[in-house]
């Protein structure tokens, strides 16, 4: 009776031991199981204030995006030599030759209304820089929904600006539809507080 | 009665196996999205001046979905948990599948995760799920004294806090998604993630099951044969 007893509670003991404590895979990986998208902090490129970069120079919107994005990706050199660099308007053709001769990651899109490339930017939590206004300005696109995008403007770095999808998109599409961003890691995300 | 432990025994060990087998064949988190981004190079957009957008087809990282692994350490120097991650073979196959990173405390991104580290100034490995909620993080209880020691205890902690949560259904309430958070589920790539989910449990739930219920089956045997009371 005690020998069976004792085999049974060996048994519940190795199981529960195996599920909580359990060695790591069969190939000696640790398992990550997969885990559906959702509650993720927000926005998801959450730059800290001191990271931001005002328009510079009386007009270097696309520079100063470029830097933000640079420094959410933890590009930090890259940002401080790109800052020091590189001033004034800027042209999608010209931004991604001096990309290819820095050597710097990149993707970007241009006059093709690729909102899957805005999806993609926020679903990976990269963020992407986009144009406004007709094309004279350029900001940050920092999330972007079924409903609503929020951005955050370098010419208004203490908030951050919420507005309905469709609104926004239009928006993108009368200004060329230029949207771009660096390829690297982006910064570990916070938990969101219940 | 000896044989219905032993068919347990062998049965519940066979159903854990086959489900950690089951685990290391599902498809790795890293895809490749189809061509459907575009970008140009300079030389394609200099011989069209007048056609700037460029056609060149780009893969971009679908890599949403991978998990955090950061290392935050007081000094810029490296520290030994680093150090780890580059020649612990688990730790570094571990820092290849997630999105690693560094922070010193001369980081400008270091205060930002002063909820982790504590601002202790002791080196501390952060494991997060991709959105962003804790799995693993050696602030509570030390950092472990070898690499092997840390890739148990991350693994350990993935299982009881994945695998477990699940297994429970979820009983601690979720918060109920704001509209600014909902993901966008259009890609089929996210719609490939659900369903893998939704199949890496059934197996720890049947070995759990059938242990539990022959372990039952057998006790009630072995009242019955030996300590029921004859009517």
């Amino acid at each position: 009776m005690i020998r069976h007893v004792g085999a049974i509670g060996l048994l519940s003991a190795a199981l529960g031991l195996g599920l909580t404590q359990a060695p790591l895979g069969i190939d000696g990986k640790i398992r990550l199981p997969k885990v559906a998208i959702k509650n993720r902090e927000y926005p998801v490129m959450n730059l800290p204030l001191p990271m931001r970069e005002e328009n510079y120079k009386g007009g270097s919107c696309v520079h100063a995006s470029w830097v933000m994005l640079l420094r959410w990706q933890r590009q930090y050199a890259y940002a401080d030599y790109w800052r020091k660099k590189y001033a004034y308007g800027e042209y999608y053709a010209e931004m991604a030759q001096r990309l290819d001769a820095e050597g710097i990651k990149w993707a970007g899109t241009y006059q093709d209304r690729d909102v899957a490339f805005l999806e993609w930017a926020c679903r990976t939590r990269r963020g992407c820089m986009v144009t406004c206004m007709n094309g004279a300005h350029m900001i940050c696109l920092i999330d972007l929904n079924k409903t609503h995008a929020t951005i955050l403007d370098n010419n208004e770095i203490g908030v951050y600006r919420k507005i309905p999808r469709n609104e926004f998109l239009r928006e993108w599409y009368n200004s060329g539809s230029w949207a771009m961003t660096p390829i690297y890691i982006p910064a570990p995300p916070l938990e969101k507080k219940a | 009665m000896k044989n219905i432990v032993i068919w347990t025994l062998l049965l519940g060990c066979t159903a854990y196996v086959a489900s950690q087998a089951y685990q290391e064949y599902a498809p790795p988190d890293f895809k490749i999205k189809a061509a459907s981004l575009r970008t140009a190079t300079w030389a394609e957009q200099a011989a069209k001046p007048q056609f700037i957008c460029g056609k060149q087809i780009v893969n971009l990282p679908n890599d949403g979905g991978r998990y955090y692994t950061t290392v935050f350490t007081p000094a810029k120097a490296e520290s030994k948990a680093t150090g780890w991650f580059r020649s612990n073979a688990t730790l570094v196959d571990l820092r290849k599948r997630t999105h690693y990173n560094e922070v010193s405390a001369a980081d400008p991104m270091y205060g930002r995760y002063k909820r982790y580290h504590g601002n202790t100034g002791k080196t501390v490995v952060l494991v997060q799920d991709p959105n962003g909620r804790e799995i693993y993080c050696s602030a509570r209880k030390g950092l472990p004294s070898s690499s092997n020691a840390l890739a148990s205890a991350i693994q350990g902690d993935i299982t009881a806090k994945c695998i477990f949560r699940r297994w429970r259904n979820n009983p601690e309430p979720e918060p109920t998604p704001e509209p600014d958070d909902e993901e966008i589920q259009e890609d089929d790539d996210e719609v490939i993630e659900q369903a893998e989910e939704s199949n890496d449990f059934p197996f720890l739930l049947a070995a759990v099951g059938l242990a539990v219920g022959l372990a039952f089956g057998g006790g009630t045997s072995y009242y019955e044969q030996y300590y029921k009371p004859e009517a």
